[in-house]
């Protein structure tokens, strides 16, 4: 029977179209069964190999990675030294600041400004214009303004051994130790989850604090 | 004669001062940042603490992620350390001159070869020191052996009398303000393929501490000082930490929910903190038994109690998970990669050289919990030394002051002087102190 058949314009390249002639699968049959609104309904008869794979095995891989991410931004969130960091930038001037220390006694100035104790320096006697940088080498270093952001821009195969997997010890995804199961507000030992976030809490008091500030109503 | 000057160049504070024969002479230590205060005047890192209000103070350092990319900043606080009376060092003055003079300078493991450039030139055109050497703190801690098997005593060698001393194989933990490291160091040169890192500092756990009290006490969100000095004054290594937390269970259900005056001592696994309330003290302080029995009216005071925090902050370095940061293994696990990345014959003889160094080995405690986790992990007939001095911030200035007074003539062989700088180049001076790393 050579029957040809033709796949419908427009259809995604990603989707494999298999023949739909002798397929009999009625839309109250789909219906029943699948419940997920967001997925995309394809033609009867096509497969989407690409989430078919993806379901079959990455999902544990992306689940790792999307973990990952999340500590990581977890660590830059704790390691900062000041928390309002994007707020408040210091900023010494361009031109640098005349300051020599010489015979400084910090007991003088109970208090003590950079900016103003170079400027009272720089009316004195010693007025004539200040360089920074003996030599147009350190000059250029005194000036930059640059961060360590644009150091590892501009050097990336060192940047890469520094954030690479070598330097760090590897984790073993599959080690059976268990991890401390710890109350999110109190830190004493919790048997239990949250129903809704699976975050762990010790007793009652917590879960009632958990729920009003911490719980993000989800899993995950 | 020839001074010389050694410079512990941390991310933290600097540690600064002349070599002296005194080996027990402890250097200056100066706060290696520039400080905003409050009411918006500049002021150096070390100034704070005459500063009698520490709130709200933002920090700025020279180190960005243990790199030093600003030398402007850095300039500042090392001018201060050269000239200034409060130092009395004289770098430039009293028959002093950089020109006549040694440099000893630390600087942190793996420098991006554009910021080591601009050290060294800095140090030999700005500065003009005669020569310089310069290499990772920890590779100078090998030079102080007789410190260090003095620090190992309490824990001899087994095996009978003849104890030998290995110190051409030693292992330093150096844990700082930004991260931890695990240094080999064998025939006193650093095994760079066995340095292992840790990204957890100081500054991780102060900012972990400062989290967890601003979210079940009070807002200590701009209190950077203050909440260091917490830190620093009540927080301790815990043997197990799950007796520990089952120990404070139960005192907690003996005190009840609100404790009585005076049933919390310095026995007890809670702490009380008296906070800065501008009337009594301007810092705030550790309550302690002492102190108790001199003030009239405690209840005046405003203070925090501390119950897990003590502890949990630490033991965030043994198990990141703590602080909800997975798949990032702890410090053991990181130590027992280091020792295995290392030759095979190698290794029982680095794990019973091990010395720490770094602010975080302050902690009590530390010592024995990392004793009892290495003998989990490590094989049973490996003998297991560590030494922690009582210092541990300035003991990598003082092996270094050890290079400088017993082994002068390995410095000369050491260093780069400033003519061979001016003949040869910056080539030469990365490849006599740069990092050896294959394929760095």
């Amino acid at each position: 029977m050579g029957l040809v058949e033709e796949i419908p314009k427009g259809s995604d390249p990603n989707v494999y179209f298999s023949s739909s002639i002798n397929l009999k699968a009625s839309k109250s049959m789909y219906s029943s069964s699948n419940t997920d609104q967001t997925r995309k309904r394809l033609a009867a008869g096509s497969y989407n190999f690409n989430q078919l794979e993806a379901n079959a095995h990455d999902s544990s891989l992306n689940e790792n990675l999307i973990e990952l991410r999340k500590s990581a931004k977890r660590h830059q969130e704790i390691d900062r030294e000041n928390y309002n960091e994007h707020q408040v930038k210091i900023e010494l001037p361009r031109s640098g600041l005349h300051v020599n220390f010489k015979g400084f006694v910090s007991d003088d100035y109970p208090i003590f400004d950079l900016i103003n104790y170079s400027n009272n320096v720089n009316k004195g006697a010693n007025s004539r214009r200040f360089k920074q940088g003996q030599t147009p080498q350190t000059r250029k270093i005194l000036i930059s303004r640059k961060t360590i952001n644009n150091y590892f821009d501009e050097d990336i195969d060192h940047a890469k051994i520094l954030k690479g997997d070598d330097l760090f010890s590897k984790v073993d995804n599959n080690s059976s130790l268990p991890g401390k199961k710890l109350c999110s507000i109190c830190g004493s030992n919790a048997p239990n989850r949250c129903v809704r976030c699976a975050v762990r809490f010790c007793g009652v008091q917590c879960l009632n604090i958990h729920k009003e500030t911490r719980c993000s109503g989800y899993y995950g | 004669m020839t001074k010389t000057l050694i410079i512990d160049n941390g991310s933290y504070s600097v540690k600064i001062g002349y070599a002296t024969d005194d080996l027990n002479w402890s250097p200056h230590i100066i706060s290696n940042s520039i400080v905003r205060t409050k009411d918006k005047r500049l002021i150096l890192g070390d100034l704070v603490d005459r500063n009698q209000n520490i709130s709200g103070c933002f920090f700025k350092r020279p180190f960005e992620r243990n790199q030093l990319t600003s030398w402007e900043t850095e300039k500042l606080i090392w001018d201060y350390c050269f000239n200034s009376e409060d130092l009395k060092l004289h770098v430039n003055d009293y028959g002093n001159d950089p020109n006549d003079m040694n440099l000893i300078l630390t600087e942190a493991p793996f420098t991006l070869p554009k910021i080591t450039k601009n050290t060294d030139q800095i140090i030999f055109e700005e500065y003009g020191f005669k020569s310089y050497y310069k290499n990772i703190t920890s590779s100078f801690v090998p030079f102080n052996w007789e410190q260090n098997e003095k620090l190992y005593q309490t824990n001899q060698l087994s095996g009978g009398d003849d104890k030998k001393v290995y110190k051409d194989y030693q292992l330093v933990i150096d844990s700082g303000f930004d991260s931890t490291y695990i240094i080999p160091v064998i025939y006193g040169m650093v095994y760079w393929e066995g340095v292992k890192r840790l990204d957890i500092g100081g500054r991780f756990l102060t900012g972990f501490l400062r989290e967890l009290i601003s979210f079940r006490y009070y807002d200590v969100t701009d209190e950077t000082i203050l909440v260091n000095n917490i830190k620093e004054q009540t927080c301790f290594v815990p043997i197990n930490y799950n007796q520990s937390l089952e120990k404070l269970k139960q005192e907690k259900i003996r005190l009840g929910p609100r404790p009585k005056p005076g049933s919390i001592n310095d026995n007890s696994m809670i702490v009380e903190y008296a906070l800065p309330d501008y009337k009594t003290t301007t810092k705030g302080y550790l309550l302690t038994d002492e102190l108790r029995k001199n003030i009239n009216d405690v209840d005046e005071l405003q203070i925090m109690r501390l119950y897990d925090e003590r502890f949990s902050i630490p033991e965030t370095l043994f198990d990141p998970a703590i602080a909800t940061i997975k798949h990032r293994n702890g410090l053991i696990k990181t130590i027992y990669d280091s020792i295995y990345s290392c030759p095979e014959l190698v290794r029982p003889l680095l794990v019973s050289n091990i010395v720490c160094i770094g602010g975080n080995f302050k902690f009590s405690g530390f010592k024995e919990r990392l004793q009892l986790e290495l003998k989990k992990v490590l094989p049973v007939e490996w003998d297991i030394r560590i030494g922690i001095d009582e210092d541990p911030i300035v003991y990598g200035w003082k092996s270094a002051n050890c290079l400088a007074t017993n082994h002068m003539e390995m410095y000369e062989k050491l260093c780069v002087n400033k003519s061979d700088y001016y003949e040869k180049g910056w080539g030469y001076v990365n490849e006599k102190l740069g990092c050896k790393l294959k394929g760095w």
